[in-house]
Parts: C-alpha cells; structure tokens; sequence
C-alpha cells in the first residue's frame, strides 16, 4: 500500500474544512499548495506545519523525509512551546543549539528563529520604548515572512494563521500596548480571539495560547474601563482553561472575572472568584504577593474574602 | 542508499538511558531488527517506533514515517482519544468505533493500544473490576510475554501503551477493594517515572497520576499524613505542568486529610475550593466528591 503522502493529508483536511487553496495559501503562492497537494512537490517540515496548523491539524505526523538538523529542531521547538506555556522564558541554550544545527535556517526556521529571540527578550529584559518600538518590528517583519501582506493596523484576519502566526500577532500586541498604542493593540487580540472562537472552535483544534490570549484581553479591558466586555472574555476564557486543562492563565482570568463582576455591582459572585483566584495565587506566585492583591481587591473593589493559606501564619 | 534518521534518536536515547538492545526490543522486536533501524537501514513500523520511543521515556515523535492513509487516521485517533481520556470529555466510545471501522487489519500493537482503551471505556460503563484486570494484563502481554506484577523495576522497560495497562490495573485493583494491592501497583509506577531519564513533561504528566492515586490510597487506608504528604508533593508539579485537573483533585485530597486529621475549617477551604473548580469545569462526577466531603462536613456541601 503506498504512503500517504503529505500533500494528500492537506488537501483532505482542507477540503474537510470547506477552505480554498486561496484562503489556505494566503498570499504565498497557491501554485506551491496546488504542487504539493497534486504530490509534485515535496514540502520542507516548516511549509507542511504551516498549512497543517493553519488548518488546526495535530502536527505529530508529517510523512516528510527529514535531516538530522529536522529532528534536532523538532526537538528544541516542542521544548521552547513546553517552557512558554510553562512561563517560563529563560530559553538558555535552547535557540544558539537551534541555529547551529545546520548551516542555514529556512524561512520559516528563521521566523521561528527571530520571534523566540524577540520574545524572551520581551519578557526576560524589561526593555525600554526604544528597545519595544524595535522588538515591535522584528515582530511584524518576522510575520511578513510568512503573510507579506498582514495588516496590523486593521486585523480583520482574513488569511489562516499557523501557530507561529499567531503567536507573532499575540506579541506583536503585547508590544504595542507597552508602549501605550492600547486602543490597537486591543484590537489586535480580539481578532485573534475570534480567530480561535470560529476557527478552531473543535476541542482538539486550539492550542494553550488562546487562553492567554483571552487572559490578557479580558485583563486590558478591564484597565480601560469596560467591565461587560472583560467579564464576557474573562468568563470565555475560563471555560477554555478547563477545556484545555491549563492552569496557568486561570488565577488572572478568575481575578479579572470578580473584578468586573464587582463593577457590575454582582458582589457574592464577585465574592466567590477573586476568593478561587487567591486559593490557586497562593500556590503559583507565593503568600506575599496573593496578600498584596487581596489588598487591592478590598481597596478598589471593596471586596473581602477568604481563601486557603489566607490566615497561614509564617510557615 | 536512504537512511531514516528515527532510528538514530532511537539509538541515541538508548545509549544515554545505557539499556541493552535486548531489554529495549524485548517482546516486540528481535535484536537484529532494532540494529537495523538504529543504523536507519530499516523504517520501523509506526507503532514499533513509538512503542521504542516511550520505552525510552520519549515522546513519540514519528515525522519521517512514510505511512499509509489508514495509519495516518488511526494515529490522529490515538491523539484525540487519549485527550479525551485525560479530559474525561465523554467521546472515548466513539472514538473507538471510528478506529474499529478503519478498514486494514490493524498490526499487533495497534491492536494492543485498541484493546486497551476498549478496556478502559467498557470499565468506565460496567464491566467488572476483576474482567477489566484479566483484560489489562491479557493487553500487556501482547508486547510482554508472561507479564505479572511483580514489582521487579529492573526486569522490563514499559512503553506508553503499556504503562496505561499497568496504571489501569490498579484502578481495577481499586475498585475490587484491594487497596494495599493498588498502593503495591501505584508505587512500582512511581519508583519506574522517578528512576527512568524520561522526557521531562511525559515524566511530570505520568507522576501526577501516580501521585493523585496513591493520596486517595493512603487517605482510604487510614494513613491519613501519607494522604496530606502526597496531595502536597502533587501541587508543585501541577504548578510546574499547568495542570489544572490534578490541581484541584490535590486540594481536595489536601483538605480531607487536613480535616481527618483534625484541622477542620483549614480542611474546608480546600474541600469547598475543590468542589467550586469542580462545579466550574462542569464535571459529572461533582455529586459524588459532594457525597464523599458531605461524610466528613456535617453535609454542609450541596451540588448547586
């Protein structure tokens, strides 16, 4: 029986999910997918997890012969994704090992290259605004590589986004809130929520990162001021923690939840989730820095609670 | 000449992990055929590499296997189906049936991972505890000849499938009542994550489990600080892991011990913490955590 070739394998998905080879191709070229779906052209690993997680497709097969410097990357990628959904941004040797396992990167290893380095600068260096305006544009040059067209200015995500892609969007937004462009980057993010609630609305389909995605918007939106909205994001991605068994995003996702509730003036709820949010705080970030938001969410919100570890006496 | 590069991972974590070709290819390949693909002269069948891959604590990683069309879906099922295993989302039954109705004789260890989850699945809907035992250990013995519990660590080096057979053999083994059994079982399990030089999130995935079930052993058989000592071991790994399910299930261990243990409103903040995540995720088992803590607080929990 022969092999089931790759292209097979992302035309039956595509076709599974009613998308053209225009929307699946974006802008690179559909003469590229159409040779690779008719078998003609054999994809290298980064061009087949492209349109596989564009189409939400699980990545653990691929049918592709692959180098040895393949299998190394293979590693190192699934290790970096393991240590940011961890938090965990201290990617030590992981990306110097990445580059020297051939003497070149592809385009899409260079994309994948270039925003890990941006990102753990993002997070490890407390950088300043001329730094941020220039990790924002490593941020969109790297997505350009993949979508030369990406309007960032208006996200109506019409192409698909592979999990790279998105995971440029959502730090490309974080930048542009740090630096205090906040109504944009809002916008940013909510298309990539709606991109994960009508794209990828099975089970199997989304990735760890929506959740975050969802805790840092509902998060904004409660800094500026629109309750209603936090409370449907923050409510929204709850429910996807669940799905997906992460705990991570959860506490800040619970914190934002009980605070717009009190906004609304829905005090016993509110009452119930920031005492949740403080019983699983204890345990992630530690006695003194839960006491600290307990604090504050008895100032600003009025709100006092208890919560297990609340009354631990110097263990 | 091709060479495939799976077997150099495979031979390179076997060198690290210093095992014998013989302890790693024991019941599923002959020796000659683990060297084969090793020097990657040979492509292993795709449930033979995975079944090396996890004996070596890996993740089965499977890119370069040029595989039919009929082991491409089936292995997308195996993904989706030990997801829902692990969520308990309830689609494990049809799932099965999808992988049933794949129309090529399935090889011997994809047979083994389908007689395994069928276990699993007719378990969860009323088959005995001492049926699903025998099925488990019959599953296990597909891939190793003459397999008993006999706790001997250094005797055998267990694939993914094959520790979900072991792991469920003392869920039976709980639920026929033979906790020091379980307990025995459970152990063995834990002692086999914490000695193998596995990939680091397969390991802290699999002491979970094992950490969670041997806290609700301890609690049942009246060892009430064990219960508390495992619950709190358990609580860091979920932090380190993200793991939500174990997070709570821990708390709720926690709280029981720290009330059988006399520290009673301590104890029932964890408990009502618990019950409220468990209220949260929508579980269907929340009636029967409410029923257990309910024994132990005066039935001041209710389900709404």
């Amino acid at each position: 029986m022969p092999a089931y070739l790759i292209g097979e394998t992302i035309r039956e998905q595509r076709l599974r999910r009613n998308i053209s080879q225009e929307a699946l191709a974006g802008t690179s070229s559909i003469c590229e997918l159409s040779d690779i779906e008719n078998g003609t052209a054999m994809p290298s690993r980064k061009t087949a997890e492209l349109y596989l997680s564009r189409l939400g497709v699980d990545l653990s097969i691929m049918n592709i012969p692959l180098t040895q410097a393949d299998c190394t990357r293979i590693h190192i990628e699934n290790e970096l994704f393991i240590r940011i959904n961890g938090r965990n941004f201290n990617f030590g040797g992981l990306l110097k090992a990445y580059r020297e396992a051939s003497d070149t990167l592809d385009s899409l290893e260079q994309q994948l290259y270039e925003t890990m380095d941006a990102i753990s600068q993002f997070q490890n260096d407390s950088p300043d605004g001329r730094q941020l305006e220039t990790l924002c544009t490593t941020f969109k040059t790297s997505l350009r590589r993949s979508i030369p067209t990406y309007d960032f200015t208006s996200p109506s995500i019409t192409p698909y986004l592979s999990f790279t892609e998105r995971l440029i969007v959502y730090y490309h937004a974080l930048t542009c809130y740090a630096l205090g462009r906040r109504d944009d980057a809002v916008l940013q993010l909510e298309a990539i929520a709606s991109y994960y609630r009508e794209r990828l609305s099975g089970r199997f389909d989304k990735t760890t990162l929506c959740a975050f995605v969802l805790q840092t918007l509902s998060g904004w939106l409660l800094d500026s001021g629109d309750a209603a909205a936090a409370l449907r994001y923050a409510e929204e991605g709850s429910r996807t923690c669940f799905e997906l068994d992460q705990l991570l995003p959860l506490p800040p996702l619970f914190y934002t939840r009980a605070a717009s509730l009190a906004l609304l003036g829905r005090k016993d709820e509110s009452k119930r989730y920031f005492s949740l949010c403080f019983s699983m705080m204890e345990v992630c970030n530690g006695h003194g820095k839960t006491a600290h938001c307990a604090k504050e969410a008895e100032a600003r919100y009025g709100i006092t609670c208890s919560y297990c570890g609340k009354n631990k006496t110097g263990e | 000449m091709v060479r495939y590069v799976a077997g150099r991972d495979i031979h390179d974590f076997r060198k690290k992990m210093r095992v014998t070709q013989k302890k790693l290819a024991y019941g599923i390949c002959s020796i000659s055929t683990l060297s084969r693909i090793e020097s990657g002269e040979q492509m292993p069948a795709r449930k033979l590499a995975e079944a090396l891959l996890t004996r070596l604590g890996q993740p089965p990683e499977l890119y370069d296997l040029p595989l039919t069309r009929d082991e491409y879906l089936r292995n997308i099922l195996e993904a989706k189906m030990s997801r829902s295993l692990s969520l308990g989302t309830g689609e494990l039954t049809d799932l099965l049936k999808a992988y049933r109705e794949i129309p090529t004789e399935p090889d011997l260890l994809e047979k083994q991972h389908y007689l395994c989850l069928k276990t699993i699945d007719d378990a969860l809907h009323g088959l005995s505890p001492d049926k699903a035992f025998a099925s488990f250990l019959e599953t296990i013995r597909i891939s190793i000849p003459g397999f008993e519990l006999t706790y001997d660590l250094d005797a055998y080096l267990f694939s993914r499938v094959e520790q979900l057979c072991i792991n469920n053999m003392a869920f039976s083994l709980h639920d026929m009542g033979n906790i020091g059994e379980t307990i025995r079982c459970t152990e063995f399990l834990k002692a086999y994550y914490e000695r193998t030089p596995m990939n680091e999130y397969e390991k802290g995935n699999s002491l979970l489990r094992t950490l969670s079930t041997l806290s609700d052993c301890a609690g049942i058989s009246g060892d009430i600080a064990r219960a508390l000592a495992l619950a709190e071991e358990g609580i860091p790994h979920c932090v380190r892991y993200s793991n939500l399910l174990f997070f709570y299930l821990n708390f709720y261990n926690k709280g029981f011990s720290l009330a059988s243990l006399g520290r009673k409103e301590e104890g029932k903040e964890y408990v009502s913490f618990a019950l409220d995540m468990l209220r949260e995720s929508g579980s269907k088992d929340l009636h029967l955590y409410v029923d257990d803590a309910n024994t132990l607080f005066d039935n001041c929990f209710t389900e709404g």
